[in-house]
Protein backbone atom coordinates (compact mmCIF):
# COMPACT_ATOMS: atom_id res chain seq x y z
CA UNK A 1 0.00 0.00 0.00
CA UNK A 2 2.82 2.31 0.90
CA UNK A 3 4.60 1.73 -2.40
CA UNK A 4 1.42 2.55 -4.29
CA UNK A 5 1.11 5.86 -2.46
CA UNK A 6 4.74 6.63 -3.24
CA UNK A 7 4.27 5.90 -6.93
CA UNK A 8 1.14 8.07 -7.12
CA UNK A 9 2.92 10.92 -5.31
CA UNK A 10 5.92 10.66 -7.63
CA UNK A 11 3.68 10.64 -10.70
CA UNK A 12 1.80 13.68 -9.38
CA UNK A 13 5.06 15.52 -8.73
CA UNK A 14 6.33 14.75 -12.22
CA UNK A 15 3.03 15.89 -13.77
CA UNK A 16 2.97 19.15 -11.84
CA UNK A 17 6.63 19.84 -12.60
CA UNK A 18 6.02 19.32 -16.31
CA UNK A 19 3.24 21.93 -16.24
CA UNK A 20 5.56 24.62 -14.96
CA UNK A 21 7.36 26.99 -17.27
CA UNK A 22 11.03 26.15 -17.81
CA UNK A 23 13.33 28.27 -15.68
CA UNK A 24 15.44 31.01 -17.20
CA UNK A 25 14.91 33.58 -19.92
CA UNK A 26 12.53 32.80 -22.80
CA UNK A 27 14.00 31.73 -26.13
CA UNK A 28 13.85 34.78 -28.39
CA UNK A 29 15.23 34.74 -31.93
CA UNK A 30 15.97 38.01 -33.71
CA UNK A 31 15.07 39.93 -30.59
CA UNK A 32 16.62 43.17 -31.87
CA UNK A 33 13.96 43.52 -34.57
CA UNK A 34 12.49 47.01 -34.20
CA UNK A 35 8.83 47.69 -33.54
CA UNK A 36 8.37 51.14 -35.08
CA UNK A 37 5.69 52.40 -32.68
CA UNK A 38 3.26 53.62 -35.34
CA UNK A 39 -0.23 54.77 -34.40
CA UNK A 40 -3.00 52.20 -34.48
CA UNK A 41 -4.70 53.58 -37.61
CA UNK A 42 -1.53 53.26 -39.67
CA UNK A 43 -0.72 49.89 -38.14
CA UNK A 44 -4.14 48.44 -39.02
CA UNK A 45 -4.10 49.90 -42.53
CA UNK A 46 -0.67 48.47 -43.22
CA UNK A 47 -1.53 45.11 -41.70
CA UNK A 48 -4.71 44.77 -43.76
CA UNK A 49 -2.60 44.40 -46.91
CA UNK A 50 -0.32 41.69 -45.51
CA UNK A 51 -0.92 38.02 -46.35
CA UNK A 52 0.45 36.89 -42.97
CA UNK A 53 1.32 38.50 -39.65
CA UNK A 54 4.75 38.02 -38.16
CA UNK A 55 5.17 37.53 -34.42
CA UNK A 56 6.80 40.96 -34.15
CA UNK A 57 3.86 42.66 -35.85
CA UNK A 58 1.37 40.66 -33.80
CA UNK A 59 3.00 41.71 -30.52
CA UNK A 60 3.01 45.31 -31.73
CA UNK A 61 -0.75 45.01 -32.22
CA UNK A 62 -1.25 43.67 -28.71
CA UNK A 63 0.79 46.59 -27.32
CA UNK A 64 -1.47 49.00 -29.23
CA UNK A 65 -4.50 47.16 -27.89
CA UNK A 66 -3.18 47.73 -24.38
CA UNK A 67 -2.68 51.42 -25.19
CA UNK A 68 1.11 51.26 -25.26
CA UNK A 69 2.24 52.93 -28.44
CA UNK A 70 6.02 52.99 -28.15
CA UNK A 71 9.12 52.40 -30.18
CA UNK A 72 10.72 49.26 -28.85
CA UNK A 73 12.39 46.02 -29.83
CA UNK A 74 10.86 42.59 -30.18
CA UNK A 75 12.71 41.26 -27.13
CA UNK A 76 11.52 44.15 -24.95
CA UNK A 77 7.95 43.65 -26.15
CA UNK A 78 8.15 39.95 -25.27
CA UNK A 79 9.44 40.72 -21.78
CA UNK A 80 6.75 43.31 -21.21
CA UNK A 81 3.99 40.95 -22.31
CA UNK A 82 5.39 38.09 -20.22
CA UNK A 83 5.27 40.34 -17.16
CA UNK A 84 1.64 41.12 -17.89
CA UNK A 85 0.91 37.41 -18.52
CA UNK A 86 -0.31 38.16 -22.04
CA UNK A 87 2.12 35.64 -23.54
CA UNK A 88 3.44 32.41 -22.05
CA UNK A 89 7.11 32.49 -21.05
CA UNK A 90 7.42 28.86 -22.14
CA UNK A 91 6.90 29.74 -25.81
CA UNK A 92 9.80 30.23 -28.15
CA UNK A 93 9.64 33.59 -29.89
CA UNK A 94 10.87 34.42 -33.38
CA UNK A 95 10.32 37.91 -34.74
CA UNK A 96 9.92 37.05 -38.41
CA UNK A 97 7.93 33.82 -38.02
CA UNK A 98 4.23 33.79 -38.89
CA UNK A 99 1.92 34.18 -35.90
CA UNK A 100 -0.37 31.19 -35.37
CA UNK A 101 -4.07 31.38 -34.58
CA UNK A 102 -3.51 29.58 -31.28
CA UNK A 103 -0.98 32.11 -30.02
CA UNK A 104 -3.12 35.01 -31.21
CA UNK A 105 -6.14 33.54 -29.40
CA UNK A 106 -4.11 33.09 -26.19
CA UNK A 107 -2.95 36.72 -26.26
CA UNK A 108 -6.43 38.10 -26.96
CA UNK A 109 -7.94 35.88 -24.26
CA UNK A 110 -5.46 37.19 -21.71
CA UNK A 111 -5.57 40.83 -22.87
CA UNK A 112 -9.37 40.94 -22.73
CA UNK A 113 -9.54 39.08 -19.42
CA UNK A 114 -12.11 36.64 -20.78
CA UNK A 115 -13.55 34.02 -18.44
CA UNK A 116 -13.43 30.68 -20.20
CA UNK A 117 -15.20 27.37 -19.80
CA UNK A 118 -14.46 24.30 -17.70
CA UNK A 119 -11.13 23.30 -19.23
CA UNK A 120 -9.78 26.85 -19.17
CA UNK A 121 -10.87 27.27 -15.58
CA UNK A 122 -9.34 23.99 -14.42
CA UNK A 123 -6.18 23.84 -16.52
CA UNK A 124 -5.51 27.52 -17.14
CA UNK A 125 -5.20 29.19 -20.53
CA UNK A 126 -3.74 27.24 -23.42
CA UNK A 127 -3.53 27.99 -27.13
CA UNK A 128 -5.96 25.21 -28.04
CA UNK A 129 -8.72 26.05 -25.58
CA UNK A 130 -8.33 29.83 -25.91
CA UNK A 131 -8.90 29.43 -29.64
CA UNK A 132 -11.96 27.27 -29.03
CA UNK A 133 -13.32 29.80 -26.56
CA UNK A 134 -12.87 32.70 -28.96
CA UNK A 135 -14.42 30.69 -31.80
CA UNK A 136 -17.36 29.87 -29.56
CA UNK A 137 -17.84 33.56 -28.85
CA UNK A 138 -17.63 34.39 -32.58
CA UNK A 139 -14.49 36.46 -32.06
CA UNK A 140 -12.41 34.24 -34.33
CA UNK A 141 -13.33 32.27 -37.42
CA UNK A 142 -12.95 28.49 -37.72
CA UNK A 143 -9.45 27.16 -38.21
CA UNK A 144 -6.75 25.16 -36.49
CA UNK A 145 -4.46 26.28 -33.71
CA UNK A 146 -1.28 26.02 -35.76
CA UNK A 147 -2.59 27.82 -38.86
CA UNK A 148 -1.08 31.24 -39.57
CA UNK A 149 -3.17 34.37 -39.16
CA UNK A 150 -3.75 36.62 -42.18
CA UNK A 151 -3.42 40.39 -41.97
CA UNK A 152 -7.11 41.12 -42.54
CA UNK A 153 -8.07 38.49 -40.00
CA UNK A 154 -5.79 39.96 -37.36
CA UNK A 155 -7.22 43.44 -38.01
CA UNK A 156 -10.70 42.04 -37.42
CA UNK A 157 -9.63 40.22 -34.25
CA UNK A 158 -8.00 43.36 -32.83
CA UNK A 159 -11.09 45.43 -33.63
CA UNK A 160 -13.34 42.96 -31.79
CA UNK A 161 -10.93 42.69 -28.87
CA UNK A 162 -10.75 46.48 -28.56
CA UNK A 163 -14.54 46.76 -28.53
CA UNK A 164 -14.78 43.97 -25.98
CA UNK A 165 -12.24 45.69 -23.72
CA UNK A 166 -13.95 49.07 -24.00
CA UNK A 167 -17.63 48.13 -23.89
CA UNK A 168 -17.75 44.57 -22.57
CA UNK A 169 -19.46 43.28 -25.74
CA UNK A 170 -18.95 43.14 -29.49
CA UNK A 171 -21.48 44.51 -31.96
CA UNK A 172 -23.40 41.92 -33.93
CA UNK A 173 -22.09 43.07 -37.31
CA UNK A 174 -18.53 42.32 -36.26
CA UNK A 175 -18.92 38.72 -35.10
CA UNK A 176 -19.47 35.47 -36.91
CA UNK A 177 -23.01 34.15 -37.18
CA UNK A 178 -23.88 32.07 -34.18
CA UNK A 179 -21.32 33.78 -31.96
CA UNK A 180 -22.33 35.15 -28.60
CA UNK A 181 -23.14 38.88 -29.03
CA UNK B 1 -15.39 33.40 -92.42
CA UNK B 2 -18.29 35.74 -92.99
CA UNK B 3 -19.74 34.84 -89.61
CA UNK B 4 -16.41 35.41 -87.92
CA UNK B 5 -15.97 38.74 -89.66
CA UNK B 6 -19.51 39.77 -88.75
CA UNK B 7 -18.94 38.62 -85.21
CA UNK B 8 -15.89 40.83 -84.93
CA UNK B 9 -17.80 43.77 -86.26
CA UNK B 10 -20.66 43.13 -83.85
CA UNK B 11 -18.25 42.66 -80.97
CA UNK B 12 -16.81 46.12 -81.42
CA UNK B 13 -18.20 48.69 -79.03
CA UNK B 14 -20.78 50.90 -80.63
CA UNK B 15 -19.78 54.54 -81.04
CA UNK B 16 -21.49 56.86 -78.59
CA UNK B 17 -24.83 57.89 -80.03
CA UNK B 18 -25.24 61.58 -80.66
CA UNK B 19 -28.21 63.02 -78.81
CA UNK B 20 -31.12 63.71 -81.05
CA UNK B 21 -32.90 67.04 -81.06
CA UNK B 22 -35.58 65.73 -78.67
CA UNK B 23 -33.04 64.40 -76.16
CA UNK B 24 -31.00 67.60 -76.36
CA UNK B 25 -34.09 69.59 -75.57
CA UNK B 26 -34.71 67.55 -72.40
CA UNK B 27 -33.49 69.31 -69.25
CA UNK B 28 -30.52 67.37 -67.83
CA UNK B 29 -30.51 66.96 -64.04
CA UNK B 30 -28.10 69.44 -62.52
CA UNK B 31 -25.25 68.00 -60.51
CA UNK B 32 -24.14 69.80 -57.43
CA UNK B 33 -21.26 68.59 -55.31
CA UNK B 34 -22.03 68.47 -51.59
CA UNK B 35 -19.75 68.47 -48.60
CA UNK B 36 -19.46 66.33 -45.52
CA UNK B 37 -18.60 67.91 -42.17
CA UNK B 38 -16.71 66.18 -39.40
CA UNK B 39 -18.96 66.46 -36.40
CA UNK B 40 -16.94 64.60 -33.80
CA UNK B 41 -13.58 62.86 -33.58
CA UNK B 42 -12.42 60.54 -30.82
CA UNK B 43 -9.02 58.86 -30.80
CA UNK B 44 -6.86 58.40 -33.89
CA UNK B 45 -8.55 59.27 -37.19
CA UNK B 46 -6.86 60.32 -40.41
CA UNK B 47 -7.74 61.18 -43.98
CA UNK B 48 -5.70 60.66 -47.08
CA UNK B 49 -4.49 63.75 -48.88
CA UNK B 50 -3.97 62.77 -52.51
CA UNK B 51 -1.12 64.05 -54.63
CA UNK B 52 2.19 62.91 -55.98
CA UNK B 53 3.17 61.79 -52.51
CA UNK B 54 -0.07 60.93 -50.71
CA UNK B 55 -0.01 61.55 -46.99
CA UNK B 56 -2.32 60.96 -44.06
CA UNK B 57 -3.37 63.93 -41.93
CA UNK B 58 -5.29 63.85 -38.64
CA UNK B 59 -9.00 64.62 -38.78
CA UNK B 60 -10.50 67.25 -36.52
CA UNK B 61 -14.02 68.39 -35.82
CA UNK B 62 -15.28 70.97 -38.30
CA UNK B 63 -13.23 69.72 -41.28
CA UNK B 64 -15.06 69.74 -44.60
CA UNK B 65 -14.67 66.71 -46.83
CA UNK B 66 -15.59 66.20 -50.45
CA UNK B 67 -15.70 63.31 -52.85
CA UNK B 68 -12.76 60.91 -53.21
CA UNK B 69 -11.89 61.08 -49.53
CA UNK B 70 -10.44 58.08 -47.71
CA UNK B 71 -10.64 57.91 -43.92
CA UNK B 72 -9.07 55.44 -41.51
CA UNK B 73 -9.50 55.10 -37.77
CA UNK B 74 -7.45 53.31 -35.14
CA UNK B 75 -8.30 51.47 -31.95
CA UNK B 76 -10.45 53.29 -29.37
CA UNK B 77 -11.51 55.73 -32.10
CA UNK B 78 -14.74 57.06 -33.53
CA UNK B 79 -15.66 59.66 -36.12
CA UNK B 80 -19.11 61.14 -36.74
CA UNK B 81 -19.77 62.60 -40.19
CA UNK B 82 -22.67 64.97 -40.87
CA UNK B 83 -23.83 64.95 -44.46
CA UNK B 84 -25.34 68.02 -46.08
CA UNK B 85 -28.70 66.25 -46.43
CA UNK B 86 -28.86 65.73 -42.63
CA UNK B 87 -27.80 62.09 -42.86
CA UNK B 88 -25.30 60.99 -40.28
CA UNK B 89 -22.59 58.36 -40.40
CA UNK B 90 -20.59 57.03 -37.48
CA UNK B 91 -17.28 55.40 -38.33
CA UNK B 92 -16.35 52.91 -35.65
CA UNK B 93 -12.92 51.84 -34.43
CA UNK B 94 -10.45 50.06 -36.75
CA UNK B 95 -12.19 51.10 -39.93
CA UNK B 96 -11.07 52.22 -43.36
CA UNK B 97 -13.71 53.72 -45.60
CA UNK B 98 -14.04 56.14 -48.47
CA UNK B 99 -16.49 58.69 -49.80
CA UNK B 100 -16.60 58.03 -53.52
CA UNK B 101 -19.51 60.30 -54.42
CA UNK B 102 -21.68 62.77 -52.58
CA UNK B 103 -23.66 65.02 -54.86
CA UNK B 104 -27.14 66.16 -55.72
CA UNK B 105 -28.44 65.00 -59.08
CA UNK B 106 -31.67 66.85 -59.63
CA UNK B 107 -33.85 66.14 -56.62
CA UNK B 108 -31.88 63.00 -55.65
CA UNK B 109 -28.96 63.08 -53.21
CA UNK B 110 -26.48 60.47 -54.36
CA UNK B 111 -24.03 59.00 -51.85
CA UNK B 112 -21.54 56.25 -52.63
CA UNK B 113 -19.38 54.97 -49.79
CA UNK B 114 -16.83 52.18 -49.69
CA UNK B 115 -15.83 50.09 -46.69
CA UNK B 116 -12.59 48.12 -46.73
CA UNK B 117 -12.70 46.89 -43.14
CA UNK B 118 -14.44 47.84 -39.89
CA UNK B 119 -17.98 49.01 -39.34
CA UNK B 120 -20.24 51.97 -40.02
CA UNK B 121 -23.51 53.09 -38.49
CA UNK B 122 -25.66 55.07 -40.90
CA UNK B 123 -28.76 57.14 -40.30
CA UNK B 124 -30.13 58.32 -43.62
CA UNK B 125 -32.55 61.22 -43.71
CA UNK B 126 -35.23 61.17 -46.39
CA UNK B 127 -37.28 64.09 -45.14
CA UNK B 128 -35.24 66.45 -47.35
CA UNK B 129 -36.01 64.58 -50.53
CA UNK B 130 -35.19 61.28 -52.20
CA UNK B 131 -31.75 59.82 -51.74
CA UNK B 132 -29.62 57.10 -53.23
CA UNK B 133 -27.29 55.99 -50.45
CA UNK B 134 -25.15 52.89 -50.89
CA UNK B 135 -22.24 51.35 -49.02
CA UNK B 136 -20.00 48.91 -50.90
CA UNK B 137 -17.78 46.34 -49.23
CA UNK B 138 -15.43 43.98 -51.07
CA UNK B 139 -18.20 41.37 -51.16
CA UNK B 140 -21.56 43.14 -50.98
CA UNK B 141 -23.46 46.37 -51.50
CA UNK B 142 -25.94 47.89 -49.12
CA UNK B 143 -28.59 50.34 -50.32
CA UNK B 144 -30.15 52.47 -47.60
CA UNK B 145 -33.26 54.58 -48.12
CA UNK B 146 -34.59 56.62 -45.26
CA UNK B 147 -33.44 54.22 -42.61
CA UNK B 148 -30.75 53.46 -40.10
CA UNK B 149 -28.56 50.57 -39.22
CA UNK B 150 -25.08 49.19 -39.08
CA UNK B 151 -22.82 47.46 -41.58
CA UNK B 152 -19.54 45.77 -40.85
CA UNK B 153 -16.94 44.02 -42.95
CA UNK B 154 -14.21 41.79 -41.58
CA UNK B 155 -11.55 39.93 -43.52
CA UNK B 156 -12.39 36.60 -41.92
CA UNK B 157 -16.18 36.51 -41.81
CA UNK B 158 -17.23 38.83 -44.63
CA UNK B 159 -19.95 41.47 -44.36
CA UNK B 160 -22.76 41.67 -41.84
CA UNK B 161 -25.61 44.14 -41.81
CA UNK B 162 -28.18 45.02 -39.17
CA UNK B 163 -31.21 47.20 -39.92
CA UNK B 164 -32.44 49.28 -36.98
CA UNK B 165 -35.37 51.02 -38.65
CA UNK B 166 -36.68 51.68 -42.15
CA UNK B 167 -35.52 49.43 -44.97
CA UNK B 168 -32.27 48.08 -46.37
CA UNK B 169 -31.54 46.30 -49.60
CA UNK B 170 -28.46 44.13 -49.27
CA UNK B 171 -26.93 42.67 -52.43
CA UNK B 172 -24.13 40.13 -52.71
CA UNK B 173 -23.21 38.90 -56.17
CA UNK B 174 -26.35 38.54 -58.24
CA UNK B 175 -28.65 38.00 -55.26
CA UNK B 176 -30.22 40.56 -52.95
CA UNK B 177 -32.30 40.61 -49.79
CA UNK B 178 -34.57 43.29 -48.39
CA UNK B 179 -34.47 43.91 -44.66
CA UNK B 180 -36.77 45.83 -42.38
CA UNK B 181 -36.29 47.12 -38.86
CA UNK B 182 -34.72 44.65 -36.46
CA UNK B 183 -33.54 42.24 -39.13
CA UNK B 184 -29.98 41.33 -39.97
CA UNK B 185 -28.11 39.22 -42.48
CA UNK B 186 -24.61 38.60 -43.78
CA UNK B 187 -22.84 38.42 -47.12
CA UNK B 188 -24.12 34.88 -47.60
CA UNK B 189 -27.59 36.47 -47.45
CA UNK B 190 -28.81 34.16 -44.71
CA UNK B 191 -32.45 34.76 -43.89
CA UNK B 192 -32.85 36.91 -40.75
CA UNK B 193 -34.84 34.17 -38.96
CA UNK B 194 -32.02 31.74 -39.65
CA UNK B 195 -29.48 34.04 -38.05
CA UNK B 196 -31.72 34.28 -34.99
CA UNK B 197 -31.86 30.49 -34.81
CA UNK B 198 -28.11 30.25 -35.15
CA UNK B 199 -27.71 32.45 -32.11
CA UNK B 200 -29.21 29.64 -30.04
CA UNK B 201 -26.85 26.95 -31.36
CA UNK B 202 -23.39 26.86 -29.77
CA UNK B 203 -20.78 26.18 -32.43
CA UNK B 204 -17.18 25.15 -31.96
CA UNK B 205 -16.61 24.71 -35.67
CA UNK B 206 -18.43 25.43 -38.86
CA UNK B 207 -20.98 22.66 -38.56
CA UNK B 208 -22.95 23.90 -41.55
CA UNK B 209 -20.03 23.84 -43.94
CA UNK B 210 -21.07 23.57 -47.56
CA UNK B 211 -24.80 23.36 -46.94
CA UNK B 212 -27.43 25.42 -48.69
CA UNK B 213 -29.61 27.70 -46.55
CA UNK B 214 -32.58 25.33 -46.93
CA UNK B 215 -30.47 22.36 -45.78
CA UNK B 216 -29.23 24.36 -42.81
CA UNK B 217 -32.80 25.30 -41.93
CA UNK B 218 -33.83 21.67 -42.13
CA UNK B 219 -31.03 20.65 -39.78
CA UNK B 220 -31.95 23.38 -37.31
CA UNK B 221 -35.62 22.35 -37.37
CA UNK B 222 -35.32 18.57 -37.46
CA UNK B 223 -31.84 17.76 -36.19
CA UNK B 224 -29.16 15.74 -37.90
CA UNK B 225 -31.05 12.46 -38.18
CA UNK B 226 -29.14 10.86 -35.35
CA UNK B 227 -32.19 10.08 -33.21
CA UNK B 228 -31.57 10.27 -29.47
CA UNK B 229 -27.93 11.25 -29.84
CA UNK B 230 -28.58 13.90 -32.42
CA UNK B 231 -28.52 16.83 -30.04
CA UNK B 232 -26.26 18.75 -32.38
CA UNK B 233 -27.77 20.19 -35.55
CA UNK B 234 -25.41 18.32 -37.83
CA UNK B 235 -22.37 16.13 -37.87
CA UNK B 236 -19.08 18.03 -37.64
CA UNK B 237 -17.48 18.36 -41.04
CA UNK B 238 -14.09 19.35 -42.36
CA UNK B 239 -12.98 22.86 -41.57
CA UNK B 240 -12.67 24.94 -44.68
CA UNK B 241 -10.39 27.85 -45.51
CA UNK B 242 -11.58 31.43 -44.92
CA UNK B 243 -15.04 31.93 -46.34
CA UNK B 244 -14.58 34.85 -48.67
CA UNK B 245 -11.88 36.01 -51.03
CA UNK B 246 -10.37 39.25 -49.85
CA UNK B 247 -10.01 41.96 -52.41
CA UNK B 248 -10.81 39.61 -55.23
CA UNK B 249 -14.11 41.11 -56.28
CA UNK B 250 -13.38 44.79 -56.18
CA UNK B 251 -10.04 45.90 -57.48
CA UNK B 252 -10.24 49.49 -58.71
CA UNK B 253 -6.75 49.77 -60.07
CA UNK B 254 -6.04 46.12 -60.71
CA UNK B 255 -2.96 46.34 -58.50
CA UNK B 256 -2.05 43.37 -56.37
CA UNK B 257 -5.68 42.55 -55.71
CA UNK B 258 -5.86 45.45 -53.28
CA UNK B 259 -9.00 47.32 -52.45
CA UNK B 260 -8.50 50.93 -51.49
CA UNK B 261 -11.73 51.61 -49.67
CA UNK B 262 -13.64 53.12 -52.56
CA UNK B 263 -16.25 51.55 -54.82
CA UNK B 264 -15.34 50.83 -58.38
CA UNK B 265 -15.09 53.97 -60.50
CA UNK B 266 -17.66 54.27 -63.28
CA UNK B 267 -16.50 52.86 -66.63
CA UNK B 268 -15.06 55.51 -68.89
Amino acid sequence: MRWATTVVTALLAVTLASCQAPPGAPAIANGQAALPGTDSAEYLDDLSSQPTVTEARALEGILLLLGQQQKTTFAEAVQLLIERKIVDAAWDFQADRAMTRGKAAYMIYQACNIRGGLMLTLAGPSRRYCLKELQYRGLMSPGLSYNPVTGMEYVAILARADELRQTGKVSAVMIREGGLP
Amino acid sequence: MLAVACGRVWAQPAPPAKPGPEEAAKPQPQEQLLTVTIKEVTGTAQRLVPGEKPSWVPLKAGDKLGEQTVIRTGLRSRVVLAFADSSELTIARATKMGIAEFRKEGPVTKTRLGLKYGSLRASVEKARGPNDFTVSTPVATLAVTGSGGQIGHCGDIGSNVQCSFGGFSFASGSRSLNLTGGQSTNSRLLMPILLTQLQSVPQLGDVFNGLTPSETTSLLNFGGGLGGVGFLPGAPVAIRPPLLPIGGLICPNGKDGQYDGLPLPPPE
